[in-house]
């Protein structure tokens, strides 16, 4: 119920607010991806996959990028457990471990968040674009989405935790 | 069951994940024209080579059908080629411009196609033996002719078969003329080279040159007039001085001949009763 909350209003916000926002015409964050990370490592993987596709062609409808945003994400949630055992403490033996910076330590939350902006930046500039003809606007694009995408991811988590 | 079933509960995500990223790609792919069109265009390639790919080994498959039928056609081919090559030979060697004037001389003269089965080619007394017979038709002195010009006069006849006396027999004596000046003599045989003969009382003021060809004269019933006998190769005088005697290059390839044709000449009857009424006649004049 609480990750459909914060999934709805990540939305409203991504929709209203951060879609308008063009780092110099070349970055978007896409800050709706926050529920994805969410998911805890016992999580079904089927729900997060289903939670990803749907907020990707929720954001496609409204970016107008038709299946772009919907594979990303799809790939970002499939690839999210992996991401957050890897950041896991090891002897860390509980199922529900839900991932937060203060589960995970701001260290292995940064690193967790990095590398699942860095994904889903690559993967949406390289599908959108579909060719490295332009390679220095395809980088800059995944660099300034990349960090907006992380700073956002942050400035949340900062807002949950403290909120927790 | 159970365990696939498990093992399909397990994996099932990944399932999901391809639907999943299938449906996105349809989306993208129809959405963005530039996305679609590389797609289609690496789609077509990928199709290419994997049909390319299924094309070759379907025909590696078929080949040992393939290596059946061109060994059958292959056979076909050659009987084909073989039958073609005789008729081939037959139309090449029949419509020499020798024969077509054989031919042309023979209009109105029936002819009885033969096949040697015997020959002689080296002696003095060389003969020919012929499949056809009185049965056939044939009777003595008939004229016998081939594709190069005569051959020579039916000699001997029995029921089926005929013995000829060529032109290379020594006893053979055919009228014979010079083409264009209508000067004639007589072919005879000396011996020897089986293409040479000599055309003897030819008079000295004729004019005849090396080249010229030689035919029958037809002052006989047997040859009709202006069959190809051979082309005159060497001009000289006759040993008893009186007249030309010349050297003549047979048309007749006898060493090569299969088969010839028996000349039956349709007013024959009627010229040998008219000649023994002549020969009755001398006589009973002389009596």
């Amino acid at each position: 119920m609480k990750q459909l909350l914060w999934t709805t209003g990540l939305l409203i916000v991504q929709i209203l607010i951060l879609n308008h926002i063009q780092i110099y015409g070349y970055g978007t964050p896409f800050a709706c991806i926050f529920p994805i990370l969410l998911f805890s490592l016992d999580s079904p993987r089927w729900k997060i996959l289903l939670l990803g596709f749907t907020i990707g062609i929720i954001e496609d409808i409204f970016i107008n990028t038709p299946g772009v945003t919907a594979a990303t994400f799809t790939a970002l949630a499939m690839i999210q457990p992996a991401l957050l055992k890897a950041v896991s403490p090891r002897d860390n033996d509980e199922k529900d471990f839900s991932p937060s910076a203060r589960n995970l330590g701001w260290g292995n939350y940064i690193k967790y968040t990095l590398s699942a902006c860095l994904i889903v930046s690559i993967l949406f500039f390289t599908l959108e674009t579909f060719s490295f003809f332009n390679y220095i606007k395809y980088l800059i694009s995944i660099g300034s989405t990349w960090l907006a995408t992380f700073f956002f991811i942050m400035a949340i988590e900062r807002v949950r935790t403290a909120k927790i | 069951m159970n365990t696939l079933l498990n093992f399909i509960k397990k994996y099932f995500y990944w399932l999901l994940f391809i639907i999943l990223e299938v449906i996105s790609m349809i989306i993208l792919f129809r959405g963005y024209n530039y996305q679609g069109s590389v797609w289609f265009t690496s789609a077509n390639s990928v199709a290419g080579t994997v049909n390319s790919w299924y094309a070759d080994a379907i025909a590696y498959i078929n080949l040992k059908n393939i290596n059946k039928s061109l060994t059958r056609e292959n056979i076909y081919l050659q009987k084909q080629v073989a039958d073609l090559r005789q008729a081939l030979d037959k139309q090449t060697t029949q419509p020499s411009a020798n024969e077509r004037v054989v031919r042309d001389s023979l209009k109105d003269f029936s002819l009885i196609p033969a096949n040697i089965v015997s020959n002689s080619l080296y002696k003095d007394n060389n003969y020919i033996i012929i499949d056809k017979g009185e049965s056939d038709g044939i009777s003595t002195d008939m004229g016998v002719v081939g594709g190069g010009g005569i051959v020579g006069i039916v000699f001997l006849t029995g029921p089926h078969y005929s013995l000829i006396m060529p032109t290379i027999n020594i006893n053979s004596n055919i009228s014979c003329r010079i083409r264009h000046s209508n000067y004639f003599g007589y072919l005879q045989w000396t011996g020897g080279g089986i293409n040479t003969a000599y055309l003897n009382d030819i008079p000295h003021y004729a004019h005849v040159k090396v080249g010229d060809y030689v035919e029958t004269s037809g002052y006989s019933s047997v040859f009709p007039p202006g069959i190809f006998v051979g082309r005159v190769t060497m001009i000289h005088n006759a040993p008893d001085g009186l007249s030309l005697q010349l050297k003549v290059n047979l048309g007749t390839d006898f060493s090569r001949l299969t088969d010839v044709c028996v000349i039956s000449c349709k007013n024959r009857p009627e010229i040998d009763m008219i000649s023994s009424q002549f020969k009755h006649f001398g006589i009973q004049e002389q009596q």
